[in-house]
Formats: structure tokens, sequence, C-alpha cells
């Protein structure tokens, strides 16, 4: 049996979202998330013909072949230092999921999942406040029918200066209408806080280990809420007709380092780089030192519906402290 | 009203373009190019007379003939200047694109890179007439920069339609330039096999075949007004420079580093 999800990524410009994509696989791939390491999700990008085809239809001839796909553009175009995704369309991106470890059965059974995430520039859905951007072709229309067709939305906000965003009102109102639209598909919203290695970077070595601590999320998580004005929508999404499970999440697509454990931003690369060997091609010389950080929490909450120990609900931050985890990272 | 000097030949009589523009990317600062957090992707400039309904006929991507405008459509040495095509947008409009990617942080930044673009967009009628002028126009004067930040935005979306004046050559003047070039005798070759059949007909020439971009565009500028307003596939025909693949139709580019299809060495 193969069930089929879309996830949408939503989320203000430059808030990480495609940044958070394209180190999906290499974080399920290292194991870098809060799930047991009993799960063994695996996680590979496939086309969009072997997405729309039924699960019988999926050629086999051509399992040894490499295409360079969508998805490995996008992890290219990452490693170089990233694009910015524009507004003349929204782009799908299709994987092939599998849990392959322990995992209650009511979770495993509709596996595996064909999964289509779709990205989309933070100007369509949540535009600056105050103004109307002329962009070019009618991509809002697209994105808005994908939003309703969706199983999953993955909204991902920048951590740091939540304070003085220009986009706030722009999201509250997106997640009014998501709330009020009648013929959603909607079962999960993971809200995800980005760029969460930039709350280490005086900690040095020490940093990953207090990243790794879901108490430390949990305790971040409730402090960037705190004057979180949309907050109370997301509620209304929740509990609402045929509402949708809400969680909250941090991740890090830059990551911390293997072997320093600190955050991988090297400060003497002129923009915002990861940790190279000079010595090493491109994607290789950043790869040797990049361990992503949770960025698959989102997708396989989106997906599965399961829990792990850095994904929260509004239950646990409304708590006076934070529950004991059921799994950690540092398992 | 500005003016361009098209050839070297003398003038036979003054002629005039009107060119409306669209501009998609992101504001920079004028002076830095550093495009200030605030700003998105938006149209930065648009002629206020542009066509609403063409308008959605000129998205980069649509023009290139891809799904979407990616870094690795735009062939390296292009990266600086960006690719740029010429060709049909409609049945009354042709269109010229510049688009590159360039760095938030400005030209020579390290941060992660944008979309620009500049879009020009001429009557099919003019296209026909006088596409030497186009395309030399274009190769001076087309760039995909971002608009100036501090610029109104009332000024920058309800511009008039830019207006050139030129001196214009004859068809019977650039047939005699063509013969004389071994690159006049490829491109009309190339021509005439594209009539045999609809299938699509690319022709590459790299920097063994002309020194730069612009002596590529002056070239096939005059081969075009030598070709008759009658000839079938006018409409199909397109000139792309920087592009790591050819257009549909009939598709002349211009790629500096790549093994061209030996066009002059065949024909001479």
């Amino acid at each position: 049996m193969t069930e089929k999800s879309t996830i949408c990524l939503i989320g203000p410009k430059a808030s990480g979202k495609s940044s958070l994509l394209a180190s999906l696989t290499e974080c399920v791939a290292q194991g870098a998330f809060g799930y047991s390491p009993r799960l063994r999700p695996a996680l590979q990008p496939v086309t969009e013909g072997d997405f729309r085809a039924a699960a019988t239809e999926i050629r086999p001839a051509d399992f040894l072949a490499h295409e360079e796909g969508d998805y490995e553009r996008l992890k290219r175009d990452f490693a170089l230092g990233g694009v910015a995704t524009d507004t003349l369309d929204t782009y799908e991106y299709y994987f092939r999921l599998t849990v392959n470890g322990e995992a209650p059965p009511a979770i495993v059974t509709p596996g595996p999942w064909l999964l289509e995430i779709v990205d989309s520039a933070g100007e369509i859905a949540v535009p600056p406040d105050g103004a109307e951007i002329p962009i070019l072709n009618d991509v809002k229309t697209k994105l808005a029918r994908q939003l309703l067709a969706s199983e999953a939305v993955v909204l991902v906000l920048p951590l740091v200066r939540l304070e003085d965003s220009a986009w706030i009102g722009a999201l509250t109102r997106f997640i009014d209408r998501l709330a009020l639209a009648p013929d959603k598909k909607l079962r999960r919203l993971v809200v995800v806080f980005s760029q969460y290695e930039r709350l280490f970077v005086r900690l040095g070595p020490s940093a990953f280990t207090y990243a790794c601590d879901p108490a430390v999320a949990w305790h971040v998580l409730r402090k960037s809420l705190r004057a979180a004005q949309w907050l109370e929508r997301l509620r209304a999404l929740e509990t609402g007709d045929g509402g949708a499970s809400v969680r909250f999440t941090v991740a890090s697509s830059y990551g911390f380092t293997k072997r320093f454990q600190n955050p991988n931003i090297d400060p003497h690369q002129p923009g915002e780089r990861r940790f190279r060997r000079a010595s090493l091609e491109e994607a290789r010389a950043s790869n040797e030192y990049w361990r992503p950080f949770l960025t698959a929490e989102p997708f396989l909450y989106a997906a599965l519906g399961l829990d792990s120990a850095f994904t929260f609900s509004f239950a646990q931050l409304d708590a006076r402290a934070p529950e004991k985890p059921a799994a950690s990272i540092l398992a | 009203m500005r003016k361009v000097v098209s050839t070297d030949n003398p003038p036979d009589a003054e002629a005039s373009i009107a060119f409306r523009r669209l501009h998609y990317g992101k504001l920079a600062d004028a002076v830095t190019g550093v495009v200030p957090p605030s700003e998105g992707y938006r149209v930065t400039r648009r002629t206020m007379d542009l066509d609403p309904e063409l308008e959605g006929r000129l998205s980069p991507a649509r023009l290139i003939g891809r799904r979407r405008f990616e870094l690795d459509v735009v062939a390296p040495p292009a990266r600086g200047l960006g690719c740029f095509v010429a060709r049909m947008a409609s049945a009354d409009a042709m269109a010229m694109l510049r688009a590159r990617f360039r760095p938030e942080d400005g030209e020579n930044g390290g941060a992660r890179l944008h979309h620009q673009s500049s879009v020009w967009v001429a009557a099919a009628e003019d296209w026909r007439r006088f596409p030497a002028a186009c395309l030399s126009i274009a190769a001076r004067q087309l760039r995909a920069d971002p608009d100036p930040v501090d610029e109104a935005e009332t000024t920058r979306l309800a511009e008039a339609p830019t207006r050139w004046r030129f001196r214009w050559i004859t068809p019977d003047q650039a047939g005699s330039v063509l013969a004389r070039a071994s690159w006049g005798r490829a491109i009309l070759e190339h021509f005439t096999t594209a009539l045999e059949s609809n299938d699509d007909a690319p022709l590459t020439f790299g920097s063994s075949d002309f020194a730069s971009e612009n002596d590529f565009l002056a070239a096939v500028g005059f081969a075009l007004l030598y070709l008759p307003a009658s000839y079938p596939r006018w409409d199909e025909i397109s000139v792309v420079c920087g592009l790591e693949h050819p257009l549909p139709g009939v598709c002349l580019r211009y790629v500096s580093n790549v093994a061209t299809d030996a066009a002059l060495s065949a024909a001479a």
C-alpha cells in the first residue's frame, strides 16, 4: 500500500524554506533528527512520473541510471550559497518515504509514502505588510489551489528578529483564511523556527550539546511564541471543524559541524557560507563538515503524524515545564 | 529620444522603434547594488500601456523555453552579463530578454543569488523590418540590472515607451555585407535548410566564429534584414546568447565556450 501526500512549504521570504527542503534528505541520511534511531526512515527523491504513477507502474529499469533532477539541482544551489526562489511559479519536489524500523503499526501500515512537497517564494503567500506587490503570472491562484489540496502545511519562520518582521500581518491573514477555508484537506500544520544554530554561535564546541536538548528547544519556542500575535489564530485552526493537528519545532539547515560541534556558519566567508575545506570541489568541500539539524522533523511529522522529541503541541508548550521526551537525538 | 548607429554603411534613412519594458527581480541600492532586506521579488518596471495579456507571455522562464529559470541554464561565460533571447512572444509582439542571477549583497558579493531580468517588447512588424537595429540596440543597452530602490513606484510602473531612432540600411546593402562574410553564407544556408522540414533547426556559434556576443548579434541582424518578409518560418526564429540549450524552431545561438556546429568551416 502506498499513501500519497502533498505538503506545502509556506513562510516569509528568506526564512529558509528552500534551504530546509534542500537539507531534508541529508538530515534523514545522517539521522540528525529527534526521532528514535530505531525508526530508521529512508527518503529518496523520485520523479513526478513516479509520484503520479501507481506503484505497479514505477519503472524498475532505470534504478541504476543517474539523472540530475530538480531536487539535486536544489541541493547543488544550496551548496553554492543558495538562490532566492522566484515568484514565477511554485515548484514541486517528489520523494518516497519508507519507515524501516520500529514504529506504531497505525503509523507504519499506510506506508510507504509518496510525498509531493510544494516550495514557493515567500512573496506569494506571506508578502510584506502594506504593499501590493506586482508579480508576474497568476501564480497566487496556483498556490491557493495547492494549499487547499494539501494534507499538510509546513510554516517556516526565521527564529531571529521576529519582533521587527514586516510579514506578521500577512501571516495572520494567511492563517485566518486557511482556518476558514471550508474545502481544505489539511490534517497537519507544523510551525518550524529556522536558523536555530544562530542561538548558539557563542557556545563554540558546546553548541551542539545544548541544541540537542529538547528542553532548550521547548524554552526557545515558548519565548519566541510569547509575543506572536498569530498564535491564537493557529489554535482556531486546531480546534475548528475537522481541525488540523498543530506542532511547533526548530530546525537548522546549516546545522552544526561534524567533529567540532559548533554552528556551521563560517565567519570568514563572504555572505553566509558553511565551513568548507578549500582543497576540495564545491559540493564535497561543504559536505565534509555538514550535519543539518532537525530539518527532517517537520516533513516526517507532516507525513506520518508521528511526534519526535523536538515536536511540541500547544498542550506541551502551555505546560509549566517540558515533558520528558520519549526519544532524543542523543540516544 | 536616443540614437543608435547600427552600421558603418552610409545611411539611407532614419527610422525609429518603440520598446515597452518589463523588469522582474528585486530593487537595489543604486550605488552599491545591495538589495535591502525588505525587498522581495516583484515587477520592478513596467511600461504603462503594456498589454496585460501579453505580460503573461513575458515570463523569463517561458521565453527561455524552460519551466524554471535556473543557474545552469546560463553558460558559465555568460553568467556575469546574463543570457539573451530575442523571439516572438505573440503574433503581434517580439520580446528581447536579458536575464541572470546576481548576489543580493552587490555585484561582487557572496550572499545568496537572486534572479534579475529585463524584457523589452517591440511590435512584430518592427522586428521584421528592423531586426539589425533591434539586436544592435539590445546588444548595447539591454541589461539585467536591478532598478533603484529610491525611484518612485509611480515612475517605475507607469513609464512611457522608450523610442529609439537609428539609421538603417537596406536589405540589398545587408546582402552585400553577407556575401563578403563566411558567417553570412552559413546563416543564410541554415535558413534555407530549415525550410526543408518543420523540425527544430538550431545553429550554434562559438568564440571561434565571433569574438563577442555583440559581433554575433550584428551578424545575425544583417542576415535577418536580408531575409524576405515572406520567409515561412520567420515567426519561429529566435536569437540566443549564453543559453546552454537552443530554443525550439529556427534558433541561432552563440555560446562562447561550446564546440560550434562548424557552421563557418562547412560554409567556407
